[in-house]
C-alpha cells in the first residue's frame, strides 16, 4: 500500500523527536486493550452465570459444553439452556449494547451529556408507535401473539415512533441549546407519548393494562428465538454501521461548521446517526420494553474509564458496558432464581442511571457543553 | 518550489458574494466583481468595517456558501468542483465559535485534522502521526500534547485549533478573527507565529481582523472590504498611502494618522500650538506622544515654546520656565490645567 513507504520514514523521525513518547503510547495502548479484555470477560461471565442460574440451576460445565456445541448428559439441561435461557440472555446483551451505542450517539448529536433514548422519550415514542399498530389493527394482544409479518409491522411502527420523538427533540435541542431544558422537554414528550398509550389501551380493553406494564418497565424474559432473529439482524446491522459513524461523530464534537470544514457531510451524518438511534431504540423497545438509563450511563462510564471522548473507542466500550449492565440488572431482577417473582429491569437500571445523571448535573458538565 | 510556482493558492475571479434571505428569493449581492489572489506563503489580512461583508466574503472563499457569480480557485481548481474531502485537504479554517470536545487531549484534537486523509473507519497511518507531530511543533503546542483541551487558556486553545488546521496540510489556511479574544501579549505572539508559519509551511494564510495596526504592520497583502461592495487588495503601504484605508474607515472628525498607522479622532479643541521637543531616543518619542495627547504639535524646528526633558524615572521636564516631574504633570500643564508645580519639583 502507499502508506507503508511513508511509514518507515515516519518511524525513524518519531524516534528522533521523542524517545519517551513510545513508552507512553505503548502504556496507553496496553491500558485500552486490557480494559476491553476485562469488559469482554465480564460480559462472557455474565452470560454464563445468567444461563446457569434460575429456577433450575444448571452446572457451569454443562452450560459451557452446550454453548460450545458439545454433547451434554442431560437433554433437559440442553433444552433449558438453548430454548429458555439463551434467547433471553442474547436479547438482553443486544438490547444493552444497542441502547448504549444509541445513547452515546445521541449525546454527541444533541451536544448534551444527558441525552439517552429513555430519558428523552424516544422509547415512549416507540411504545406509542407499536401500541397504535397493535391496538389499531388486530387488537389481539402484544407481540407474543403475532406472526412474523405483523411482528415486523409493529417493529417498524416502533422505529417510526422513536424517530418521530427524536426529530422533535433534536429540533428543540438545536434551537434551545441548554441541555437541561432539552432534558425536561424530552421527559415531557415521554409523558405525552405514555399518556396517549394509556388512553389507547384503556379505551381498547382494560385487561391489557397488565401487558402494558411489562412493556413500559422493560423485560427480556419473554423473548423467543423468532423475535430474536429480528432483533439480532437489525441491531447487528446498525452496530456495524456505527463503526463507520465513529470518525464523523468525532468531527461533530468540534461543532457542525468545523466538521464541515473537515470534509464531513454533516447532514448525512445527522441523518444516519438519527436513523441508527431510531432503529436501535425502536427495536429494543418493541421486544424488551423500555429499558431505562442504560443509554445514558454506559457511555459516561466508557468515557470515564477510557479517559477520552473518541467514538472509535467509546462506541464499542459503551456497547460492552451496556450489555453487562442489562445482564447484571436481569440477574438482580430475578434471573438468579432466588425468588419466584421478578422486578422490572428499570427498577434495577435506575440504580446505575440516576446517580450518573446527578453526577453529570452536579459536576457542571451539562452546563459547560451548552 | 513556492517561488518558482507563481500559481496562487487561493484566487477569486470576478467573484460576486451575497446571500439569499429565503430559498427562491432573489439573492442580495453584498460584494461584486472581486478579484483576489493569495500566493503560497503570503500572510493576508482581511479588514473592513462591521457589516461591510467580511464574513460573507470569508464564507464564500472557504466554500461555506456558493458564489453568486464568478469563481473561487483553490490551487488552480474551482472550489465548486472539489468534493468536501478534496477541499478539506487543501483548505483549513479556524472559527470564532468556542469548541467543547469533552474529554480529548490536545493531540487527539489536532489528530482530527487528519480526518480528510483517513479511511472511513479512521485508521491512522504513520504519515498521519508525522503530520500531527509537525503541526503540534509548528503551532508551538508540542509541550501541551497530553493535556486535556479543557485545561488550556484561550491563547493556548487558539494555537491548538491552528495546529489542528495545520494537520490538514492545507495550501490555504483561513482564520476568522483569531486574535479577538487574546490579550495584547498573546496577540503579538500569535501574529509572530503566523508570520513564521506562512514562511515555513508555504501555506497562504488569510485572516480577518479588526486590528488595523496588525494588518498594516504584519500582512504581505491587505484585502480591504469597503462599505460600498468593493474589495481592494494591495500591499499595506499602497492602501495606506492611497486613500483606500482613509476612505473606508474614517468618518466625521476622524483621520488616518500616518505616523501611528491608525485612525485618530480629530480634536476640534486643539490649541494647535507647536512646541519644540528637546530630547533623544525613546524619551523623545514618548515626549512627543505626551505632547500630542495634550493637544499640541511636536516639532524639531525652532519655535516659541520649547520643551526639554531629562532622563529619569520619572523624567523631569521644563517648558517655558515651568518645570515638573513625570508625563502626567506635563500633559496637565500643557492643557493649561495647572498653575502650581508639584511638591517634589520645587524641592528638587
Amino acid at each position: 500500500m502507499s502508506i507503508s513507504g511513508a511509514g518507515v520514514e515516519d518511524a525513524v523521525e518519531d524516534e528522533a523527536v521523542a524517545p519517551a513518547r513510545g513508552t507512553r503510547v505503548r502504556r496507553r495502548v496496553g491500558y485500552v486493550v486490557g480494559l476491553f479484555g476485562l469488559l469482554t470477560l465480564l460480559l462472557l461471565g455474565a452470560v454464563v452465570v445468567l444461563i446457569a442460574q434460575g429456577s433450575i440451576a444448571i452446572p457451569i460445565g454443562d452450560v459451557l459444553r452446550v454453548l460450545t456445541g458439545q454433547e451434554v448428559g442431560s437433554a433437559v439441561n440442553r433444552t433449558i439452556v438453548l430454548d429458555a435461557r439463551l434467547p433471553k440472555v442474547v436479547a438482553g446483551l443486544l438490547a444493552g449494547a444497542a441502547l448504549a451505542v444509541g445513547g452515546a450517539q445521541m449525546q454527541t448529536l444533541f451536544r448534551n451529556p444527558l441525552a439517552d433514548p429513555f430519558v428523552l422519550g424516544v422509547s415512549s415514542g416507540a411504545i406509542l408507535g407499536a401500541a397504535i399498530v397493535i391496538l389499531g389493527t388486530s387488537g389481539v394482544g402484544w407481540l407474543s401473539g403475532l406472526g412474523l409479518v405483523s411482528q415486523l409491522g409493529v417493529t417498524g411502527a416502533a422505529v417510526a415512533g422513536a424517530a418521530g420523538v427524536l426529530l422533535i427533540a433534536l429540533g428543540i435541542a438545536r434551537r434551545m441549546g441548554d441541555p437541561v431544558v432539552v432534558l425536561v422537554v424530552g421527559v415531557m414528550l415521554g409523558y405525552l407519548a405514555g399518556a396517549v398509550v394509556d388512553m389507547l389501551v384503556y379505551y381498547t380493553d382494560p385487561d391489557r393494562l397488565q401487558a402494558l406494564a411489562t412493556f413500559t418497565r422493560g423485560s427480556v424474559r419473554n423473548v423467543t428465538w423468532n423475535e430474536l432473529q429480528v432483533i439480532a439482524v437489525s441491531c447487528a446491522a446498525v452496530l456495524v454501521l456505527s463503526v463507520f459513524l465513529a470518525q464523523p461523530l468525532n468531527a461533530l464534537l468540534l461543532g457542525d461548521r468545523y466538521a464541515g470544514s473537515l470534509g464531513i457531510n454533516v447532514r448525512r451524518v445527522h441523518f444516519l446517526s438519527l436513523a441508527s438511534v431510531a432503529v436501535l431504540s425502536g427495536i429494543t423497545t418493541a421486544y424488551c420494553g423500555a429499558i431505562g438509563f442504560v443509554g445514558l450511563a454506559a457511555p459516561h462510564l466508557a468515557r470515564g474509564l477510557l479517559r477520552t471522548s473518541d467514538h472509535r473507542l467509546v462506541l464499542p466500550a459503551s456497547a460492552l458496558i451496556g450489555a453487562v449492565i442489562v445482564l447484571v440488572a436481569e440477574y438482580v431482577a430475578g434471573g438468579n432464581g432466588l425468588t419466584r417473582t421478578s422486578l422490572p429491569l428499570n427498577s434495577v437500571t435506575a440504580f446505575v442511571g440516576a446517580p450518573v445523571i446527578l453526577w453529570v448535573l452536579l459536576s457542571g458538565r451539562a452546563r459547560r457543553q451548552a | 518550489m513556492t517561488t518558482e510556482n507563481p500559481r496562487p493558492a487561493l484566487q477569486a475571479v470576478a467573484l460576486a458574494a451575497g446571500y439569499r434571505r429565503r430559498r427562491r428569493h432573489p439573492a442580495v449581492t453584498v460584494l461584486r466583481d472581486v478579484h483576489l489572489a493569495a500566493r503560497p506563503g503570503d500572510l493576508i489580512a482581511l479588514i473592513g468595517p462591521n457589516g461591510a461583508g467580511k464574513s460573507t466574503l470569508l464564507r464564500t472563499l472557504v466554500g461555506a456558501q456558493p458564489p453568486l457569480a464568478g469563481h473561487v480557485l483553490l490551487d488552480g481548481r474551482d472550489l465548486a468542483t472539489l468534493s468536501p474531502r478534496q477541499r478539506a485537504r487543501r483548505l483549513a479554517v479556524t472559527l470564532t465559535e468556542p469548541v467543547d470536545v469533552g474529554q480529548m487531549s490536545v493531540e487527539a484534537v489536532v489528530a482530527l485534522g487528519r480526518i480528510p486523509y483517513r479511511s472511513w473507519v479512521g485508521r491512522e497511518s504513520g504519515r498521519d502521526r508525522a503530520a500531527v507531530d509537525r503541526a503540534l511543533v509548528d503551532a508551538g503546542v508540542a509541550d501541551l500534547r497530553d493535556r486535556p483541551l479543557t485545561d488550556l487558556s484561550d491563547g493556548e486553545r487558539q494555537r491548538v485549533m491552528v495546529a489542528r488546521a495545520l494537520a490538514q496540510e492545507p495550501a490555504v489556511l483561513v482564520l476568522d478573527e483569531p486574535t479577538a479574544f487574546l490579550d495584547v501579549a498573546r496577540r503579538i505572539e500569535f501574529a509572530a507565529m503566523l508570520t513564521r508559519l506562512a514562511a515555513t509551511t508555504g501555506a497562504a494564510i488569510v485572516l480577518s481582523t479588526h486590528d488595523l495596526g496588525f494588518a498594516l504592520r504584519r500582512a504581505d497583502q491587505v484585502w480591504l472590504v469597503g462599505g460600498d461592495g468593493t474589495v481592494t487588495a494591495g500591499a499595506p503601504e499602497d492602501l495606506a498611502y492611497g486613500d483606500a484605508v482613509t476612505r473606508t474607515f474614517t468618518g466625521e472628525n476622524m483621520s488616518f494618522d500616518d505616523a501611528a498607522a491608525t485612525i485618530v479622532v480629530a480634536d476640534d479643541t486643539r490649541p494647535g500650538a507647536n512646541v519644540r521637543v528637546v530630547a533623544d531616543g525613546r524619551l523623545r518619542q514618548w515626549a512627543e506622544h505626551a505632547v500630542r495627547r495634550a493637544g499640541w504639535e511636536p516639532t524639531a524646528d525652532p519655535c516659541d515654546h520649547v520643551l526639554s526633558i531629562e532622563h529619569g524615572a520619572p523624567c523631569r521636564w521644563h517648558v517655558n520656565g515651568a518645570r515638573g516631574v513625570g508625563f502626567e504633570s506635563l500633559v496637565a500643564h500643557l492643557r493649561g490645567r495647572t498653575a502650581t508645580l508639584p511638591e517634589d519639583a520645587r524641592t528638587g
